[in-house]
């Protein structure tokens, strides 16, 4: 039995990857699993190797006799990192699984279900810690001075913490979904907390080396964070070679990991056969007439802002892009020293184009149309028994993506524009037009993407917005164009001014967006038809 | 209305619907009846336009589906078995979508709500609800009302009655029965074959992708019951 659940909990998992779902289940083999694993593999390398320079630099400012510290940081990095990936999923796998009903009707042990549900969390955590744990292993194996036993130690580390982090996701999870189900509007619940965990990962992530200068300062770890962060603190003994704190960070670890399975497994049963909701009544609603795209349009506005899920984990660009404007305008002085630094070694540089690059790059995280086929999901129907051309189906997504990421791209754009290249009016005038033809670019793309592989068969949404083949190609193929944008832009920059870049990537942006829209418009809308 | 003339789809190698022909004419009501996967949501769904066919062609109101769907569609409606709505939406907004595609009037679309919001038993505030906290009869009840709202010509169901409580089930009958009279044809499929004997005008039974009966109800049923002529019809040995 608990056989038969594990290939269920993990065939869900891998088919996301490997269906074609809409087309008659057909799979697309290994050549869909080859590169999502190629792709997969070459992520993990560019976030780990991000996150060994981050390391490297925090390891620098130790000497030899306050390593302890790093762990303790990197332990804290790694929890804020699984918590992240982890809380939602948790959320959405263990107490709203859409299968808890079904499941729940045979002969099996509610344990047993908990059970392959942790365990696939488990895996997941997994994988989050690795890709912090791991490079920072590589780093204090490079550069830190101590001892092979406190190496060995850190290697292991993964372990206890994916055991901790789980425990805590489990119970973060938990109060998360007790309170959406208490209050009426349990979305903006979801997209707090959520918020809260992007703003810890963020605030731990660019405090950490003023933290461990602090601390370096102070000499040794105050008793306070001693005590406050005991498992971390341990974590850091162990990785001086201390036999005991290892000891104590697996014992604690697997103590947590055990309270937190036992309390579930209490109230697992309970929670899910709660009543959920009262009897559906609303406000009378207004009978309100308008045009057809115009409601196109708005039922793909509604789908997303209805859903946490989709708004955190494809949008989460405004964020930075309306960071970046505030940054560039409340710290203008600093910028304009990076500027003055910059400009003997790029003689042309104007300031414009790096502004608009940059905006490019906060832009990489909205990913609106990557899963918007996809989150038609069995409501599919609806539009495809309608008089709709699929082309304004297309067109309200790509409205879509634009209208919720251009606003503060466009902001940041004229904010970095007037301060970082203040004099290049060309390159001022044209970078918002290439961050327009940039999002016009990723907007296409995703929903291309979509296209080509929709999952349509989805039970929970976080499925679709998070872990599609799409969303996954899409977000990392267009960061990783947009990687190459920058390096082209240092490229010409030694020797053309700002703004024949800024014409080049505008013709060479809108060409591709064009012959993608062209696609979509012929093959595009053949494959939706044929989604059924 | 509807013609359907050797219509053929195909999942890879599986025939689905094999040189499948039957008509409704304007004013009737036909049941579509069949065992589980001998065909008939396939073939409802090619009707509507969801799924492509390879062989055969399907005109609604003279108009073929092949040559321009999109005028095809607008006149009809399809309600599936198992209708899975916007769920971030309220009913409201959901009918008001439905409206805005078909470019429905307020007036009408508001005079056409409530009236068969009343009929079906969905009250303003069940309908201003969203459609998260809806039953799945509830959820029919609204699918239905949609259906209704553009005053379509051609009505196609799967499964309407699954879902409804008896007087729900009731008044659809009623509607279906007053639509036709009004000069509208209905085909809908159903495993109820007692609703389908005392309801409908004509009976199309499929059974393995291919008709096997197809004429009014008395033609069909003679002096038996449409039970006892469609388990005839049904191989022991299958």
């Amino acid at each position: 039995m608990i056989k038969a659940l594990f290939r269920k909990q993990f065939a869900e998992l891998i088919s996301q990857f490997t269906r074609r779902s809409g087309l008659r289940g057909r799979r697309t083999g290994g050549a869909s699993l080859g590169v999502f694993l190629l792709l997969f593999a070459v992520v993990f390398a560019a976030l780990g190797a991000s996150f060994f320079v981050f390391f490297k630099e925090i390891l620098a400012v130790f000497d030899e006799g306050n390593y302890e510290i790093y762990y303790l940081i990197v332990g804290l990095i790694a929890t804020a990192v699984g918590l992240l990936g982890g809380v939602f999923n948790a959320y959405s796998s263990i107490y709203e699984a859409k299968d808890n009903e079904m499941l729940l009707s045979l002969p099996i042990p509610p344990a047993r279900i908990l059970f392959v549900r942790i365990a696939a969390l488990s895996v997941m955590t997994l994988l989050y810690e690795a890709a912090v744990l791991l490079p920072a292993f590589v780093a204090f194996c490079a550069y830190a001075r101590v001892s092979a036993a406190g190496k060995a130690s850190a290697f292991f580390f993964v372990i206890p913490l994916t055991l901790l982090v789980v425990a805590l996701t489990v119970g973060i999870a938990f109060v998360v979904a007790a309170i959406a189900r208490r209050v009426k509007n349990k979305k903006a619940i979801t997209l707090v907390a959520s918020l809260l965990m992007v703003g810890l990962f963020y605030f731990l992530y660019f405090r950490a080396q003023n933290a461990a200068m602090a601390l370096v300062e102070l000499g040794s770890v105050p008793a306070g964070l001693r005590y406050g962060l005991f498992f971390y603190y341990q974590m850091g003994r162990a990785s001086t070679g201390a036999a005991e704190g290892m000891a104590i960070t697996c014992l604690t670890a697997i103590l947590a990991f055990a309270l937190a399975y036992f309390l579930l497994s209490k109230y697992f049963l309970r929670f899910v056969m709660q009543k959920r909701s009262a009897a559906a009544k609303g406000k009378v609603g207004v009978v309100k007439a308008g045009s057809r795209r115009l409601a196109l349009f708005k039922r793909e506005w509604k789908l997303f802002t209805s859903s946490p899920n989709y708004i955190l984990n494809c949008s989460f660009g405004v964020v930075l892009s309306l960071a970046l404007g505030v940054v560039a305008i409340t710290q203008a002085g600093r910028l304009q020293e990076v500027r003055d630094m910059i400009l003997p070694y790029l003689p042309h540089f104007g300031g414009s184009g790096l502004g608009a690059v940059v905006v490019m790059l906060t832009c990489v995280a909205n990913d609106v149309t990557a899963p918007s086929i996809s989150m038609e999901g069995n409501r599919l129907w609806v539009v495809r028994s309608l008089p709709v051309p699929t082309e304004e189906i297309f067109c309200a997504k790509i409205g879509l993506h634009l209208t919720v990421s251009l606003p503060f791209a466009l902001f940041a754009t004229v904010a970095t524009s007037v301060i970082f290249g203040a004099g290049d009016v060309a390159g001022a005038i044209l970078a918002p037009f290439a961050v327009i033809a940039f999002n016009l670019f990723t907007a296409t793309f995703g929903l291309c993407m979509n296209v080509l592989r929709p999952v349509l068969d989805w039970r929970d949404e976080a499925m679709a917005v998070k872990t599609g083949f799409s969303v996954f190609v899409s977000i990392f193929g267009v960061m990783l164009f947009a990687t190459v944008l920058t390096g082209l832009y240092f490229a010409f920059a030694l020797i053309f001014p700002d703004w024949v870049y800024l014409t080049i990537l505008i013709v060479v942006l809108t060409a591709a967006a064009y012959g993608m829209l062209r696609w979509l418009r012929t093959g595009g809308v053949r494959r939706f038809e044929r989604l059924g | 209305m509807l013609e359907i003339w050797n219509l053929t789809k195909s999942y890879g190698e599986k025939k689905a619907v094999d040189d499948l022909s039957f008509t409704v004419n304007a004013g009737e009501l036909c049941a579509f009846i069949g065992h589980n996967g001998a065909g008939k949501t396939t073939t409802l769904k090619c009707v509507v336009g969801i799924l492509g066919f390879e062989g055969g062609s399907i005109c609604v109101d003279g108009v073929s589906i092949a040559d321009d769907p999109i005028e095809v569609k607008r006149r009809l409606a399809y309600v599936p078995d198992n209708p899975d709505l916007y769920d971030f939406m309220t009913g409201m907004q959901y009918l008001n979508f439905i409206a805005d595609v078909f470019g429905v009037s307020e007036e009408d679309r508001s005079a056409r709500i409530d009236k068969y919001a009343a009929a079906l038993s969905l009250s303003p505030e069940e309908i201003g609800a969203s459609i998260s906290s809806y039953s799945h009869g509830m959820k029919q009840k609204l699918a239905l009302i949609s259906a209704f709202l553009h005053a379509p010509k051609l009505i196609v169901l799967d499964e309407p009655f699954v879902g409804l409580d008896p007087k729900a089930s009731h008044v659809l009958k009623e509607t279906m029965r007053e639509f036709c009279r009004e000069g509208g044809a209905i085909l809908f499929s159903t495993h109820i074959l007692e609703v389908a004997e005392k309801l409908c005008d004509k009976v199309a039974i499929i059974k393995s992708g291919r008709l096997v009966t197809f004429g009014s109800m008395e033609e069909v049923k003679g002096d038996s019951s449409l039970e006892d002529v469609f388990l005839d019809m049904e191989d022991p040995h299958d």
